[in-house]
C-alpha cells in the first residue's frame, strides 16, 4: 500500500485505533511495511500481510484491522464524517477476498463513495473487492444503478469471469450461418 | 479508421475467450499504427447483446455487484455495457446503413 492512500484526520476513530494506525502508517511511510498480498484466485487462500519496521510479520487479524482502519479513515475523509456502520470480510470463489462496508448513506451517496473508494483501492492493484451497502434511501433508478456498477467494474479493474473457455468466433460464425 | 467486428470486441473483453490475447494484441497494434478511432455499428451492438444474453449464465461478476443486479436482463446490460465502456476511449459508434436491394 503506497503513501498516497495514507490520509490524515483520525478523529472519528477510537484512541487505541489511532495509535495502532499511526504506527502502521508511519512504518509504511518509512518504506518498511509494504503490505504483501498472496492471492490465489478460486481459493480461499488470499492473505494480506503487513510487516513491522523490524520486518516482523503483523498477525493476519491485525493486518485486516489495519486495512479496515485505512479504508474507514479514507471513507471518513471522503464523506466528512464516520458513516461506516459495519464491515465484513468474506471470500468470493471467483475473485478472492471481499471487504463489504455498510454505510449510513443514501444509495446515490453510497455508490458515489464506492466509486471514490475503488479509485483509491483498485482491485487490479490490491486484489481485494470492495463493496458498499447503504442503510439510507434507495434513490437511484435502474439505469443509474447499472451505470454505477459498470463504472465500479471499469475503475477497479474487475473483469467478468466466465465459468468455461469462450469461443466467440465459433459462436458468431454459427449464428451468422443461421441468418 | 478501423472497423471492429463483434468477435474482436467480445474477445477483447473476456480473458477466458480463446482469442483474448489476439484481440488485445490487434487493438494495441492499431493504436501503435496511429489509428485513433475504432468503429462499430448497430449490428455489433445487436450481436454483442445477443451473445451476452445467450451466455449470461456462465458469465460471472463479483457477488458484491451481482447482488444489486436482480434480473437476467440487468445482468446482460451490465456485462454488455462493461464491454463497450472498457473500449469507450477507443471506439466511435457509427451508423452504417444497410444497402437496400
Amino acid at each position: 500500500m503506497s503513501a498516497e492512500v495514507l490520509t490524515h484526520g483520525y478523529e472519528y476513530l477510537m484512541p487505541s485505533h489511532i495509535t495502532f494506525l499511526n504506527t502502521l502508517l508511519s512504518s509504511i511511510e518509512q518504506g518498511y511495511s509494504e503490505p504483501t498480498m498472496l492471492r490465489s484466485l478460486g481459493t480461499n487462500t488470499t492473505s494480506l500481510t503487513f510487516y513491522s519496521p523490524a520486518s516482523q510479520e503483523i498477525s493476519l487479524q491485525r493486518s485486516w484491522e489495519g486495512l479496515y482502519l485505512i479504508v474507514r479513515t479514507t471513507v471518513a475523509n471522503i464523506v466528512g464524517r464516520d458513516v461506516v456502520r459495519n464491515a465484513m470480510i468474506y471470500s468470493d470463489p471467483n475473485y478472492g477476498l471481499v471487504m463489504r462496508l455498510i454505510v449510513d448513506l443514501s444509495a446515490k451517496e453510497a455508490l458515489e463513495l464506492w466509486l471514490r473508494l475503488v479509485e483509491k483501492f483498485p482491485y487490479s492493484r490490491y486484489g481485494i473487492v470492495l463493496g458498499v451497502r447503504w442503510t439510507g434511501e434507495n434513490n437511484v433508478s435502474e439505469d443509474e444503478l447499472i451505470s454505477y456498477v459498470v463504472k465500479i467494474m471499469i475503475t477497479s479493474g474487475i473483469e467478468p469471469v466466465a465459468k468455461r473457455a469462450l469461443d466467440v468466433v465459433g459462436e458468431l460464425r454459427e449464428e451468422r450461418g443461421r441468418g | 479508421m478501423a472497423y471492429l467486428d463483434t468477435n474482436v470486441i467480445i474477445a477483447y473483453c473476456f480473458p477466458q475467450d480463446n482469442n483474448h490475447r489476439n484481440a488485445k494484441s490487434l487493438i494495441t497494434k492499431l493504436q501503435e499504427l496511429g489509428v485513433k478511432e475504432l468503429y462499430h455499428s448497430p449490428l455489433t451492438l445487436v450481436e454483442l447483446y445477443s451473445y451476452v444474453s445467450r451466455n449470461a449464465d456462465i458469465l460471472n461478476i463479483p457477488e458484491e455487484l451481482r447482488e444489486l443486479i436482480r434480473t437476467k436482463e440487468q445482468r446482460v446490460r451490465v456485462i454488455a455495457e462493461y464491454c463497450l465502456s472498457s473500449l469507450s476511449s477507443l471506439i466511435t459508434s457509427v451508423f452504417i446503413p444497410i444497402p437496400r436491394a
